[in-house]
């Protein structure tokens, strides 16, 4: 009898030993894995199972955002209640403000064009959107990115940027064929190429999780010009994102440290705008330089009869000046 | 033959239904929720019923499945994979472990149980990224996640309750 009960006993024992081995093994696998996405969550080797699992989640993240979308349209969010009277008197402003911009632009953009024609410059690419829904976000601690309902079948591509009606949010990570993540401008592995208004200077914006994202440069430049509230726009260095994106304004200067107070703000914003380009990579290095022939050189404006007329115009006004 | 097939069935579903509540709550953390402008945390939800089937019904959850559900949702938050799979998978150990003191007991002292292995399983998971990242990561926001989730947990114990007493009766 005290052989068996012995021999019970050291059987249950085995048993739950034999139970904890694919724990262990599991607790190992995990560590692994971690090790394996350790370079940054873009060149994870994990990508294709997010874009699958992305995919298959996205008709349950949609099935989530409709009854949220519900009660968030039916009660509002609370500091529209408090504000609302402040708010649409400061829209009221804006939109006068914003008129005169306006028509300030397309003054700008004509004479832009104008010149651009006489001097053969080459546009930058044309940039095309498309608008999407958030249908997700991702609640970890420790990650601050987006879930968007436009993918491949929506020519999304990797590195696409991706905007609120404020500016910059951030840009696409994982693209599936029907949804795709967006990594934005607070998460810890977000950096962003940023041109600072005022200052004149190039730097790289990062992600900081919870406190603003910090803007840095490159080592020995003269950062004296830089003030409170100039404005950080993207500098389109690196081919992701088009230049002049406004992403925020310079918000302090202390401790070594140059943080940035971003324009948009996820927690508000249902709707997004993806831009859809794509930088030219067809450039012949072998090719004579065009954009470095003198602008005033006569069979090139033969060639373009109406810039030579306009040009024509410019000389005659300046002569006449 | 119908019978026997709809015991099958029900068995199915029976043994799957923790793993499949895991996976929908590592789902849910991904949906647009902004409680209060983004001022309040989402819950971990997939923590509760990883806690609950761990006590009371160990081998409906078992590790490959607690496994699963952690990959889920470390692949739709888009951080680290293998993150919040080794943090569940540690809690979850962490409960087997203390299993037999917390069975029998009062629900106040299981939910102090969930507030133990909620709190182990965010500090295992800020330890983890902090190490990722090379750097101590803020705490609030996972602490503020965990309370968020220890606060919520009593809503679906109550409910998983109901639903098991209401299935026992019927039966």
């Amino acid at each position: 009898m005290r052989e068996l009960g012995v021999q019970s006993r050291f059987q249950l024992r085995e048993r739950v030993r034999r139970k904890r081995y694919p724990l262990f093994a599991l607790i190992f696998a995990s560590a692994a894995m971690l090790i394996l996405s350790r370079p940054s969550a873009e060149a994870s080797v994990f990508e294709k199972a997010r874009e699958t699992l992305l995919d298959a989640a996205s008709p349950l993240l949609e099935f989530f955002s409709g009854p949220i979308d519900a009660v968030h349209s039916v009660f509002g969010s609370i500091s529209d209640y408090f504000g609302v009277i402040e708010e649409n008197r400061a829209l009221k402003a804006e939109i006068a403000e914003l008129r005169e911009f306006r028509w300030q632009a397309q003054t700008l953009r004509a004479e832009i064009d104008q010149l651009s024609k006489i001097a053969n410059i080459q546009q930058p690419p044309q940039i095309d959107h498309i608008i999407a829904n958030v249908v997700g976000e991702a609640q970890g601690p420790f990650i601050h990115a987006i879930i968007v309902d436009v993918g491949r079948n929506h020519s999304i591509i990797r590195g696409h940027a991706v905007i609120d009606e404020r500016g910059l949010l951030g840009h696409v990570i994982t693209v599936g064929a029907t949804s795709s993540r967006v990594l934005l401008l607070s998460d810890l592995n977000s950096k962003i190429p940023v041109f600072v208004e005022g200052a004149e200077l190039q730097g790289i914006m990062t992600g900081d999780y919870e406190r603003p994202p910090k803007l840095e440069f490159i080592e020995g430049v003269d950062l004296s010009g830089l003030a409170v509230g100039q404005r950080v726009v993207t500098s389109g260095r690196g081919g992701v994102l088009p230049r002049g994106i406004p992403v925020g304004e310079i918000l302090g200067l202390t401790n070594n440290e140059i943080r940035v107070a971003l324009n948009s703000d996820y927690h508000r914003t249902n709707i997004v705008r993806v831009l859809r380009y794509s930088f030219p990579n067809d450039v012949d290095e072998t090719a004579t330089p065009a954009l470095l022939t003198p602008i005033a050189d006569e069979p090139r404006l033969e060639a373009n009869p109406e810039a030579a007329a306009q040009a024509g115009v410019s000389q005659g006004a300046a002569d006449g000046g | 033959m119908s019978r026997g097939f709809s015991e099958i069935v029900s068995t199915f579903a029976a043994a799957a239904t923790p793993t499949a509540l895991g996976v929908v709550g590592a789902l849910a953390l991904a949906a647009p929720f902004n409680f209060l402008d983004g001022l309040a945390p989402t819950p971990i939800f997939a923590l509760y019923p990883i806690f609950f089937w761990s006590l009371y019904g160990p081998e409906r959850m078992p590790a490959p499945a607690v496994f699963g559900v952690g990959i889920v949702q470390d692949l739709i938050l888009g951080g680290p994979v293998g993150l919040w799979a080794m943090a569940f998978l540690l809690a979850h150990a962490g409960i087997l472990w203390q299993r037999e003191f917390f069975l029998g007991r009062s629900f106040s002292a299981v939910w102090t149980g969930f507030g133990f292995a909620a709190g182990f399983a965010a500090f295992i998971a800020w330890i983890c990224a902090s190490a990722l990242y090379g750097r101590p990561l803020a705490v609030w926001p996972i602490a503020f996640q965990t309370v968020a989730t220890i606060l919520t947990y009593p809503v679906f114990h109550g409910l998983v309750r109901l639903v098991v007493r209401r299935a026992a009766t019927e039966m």
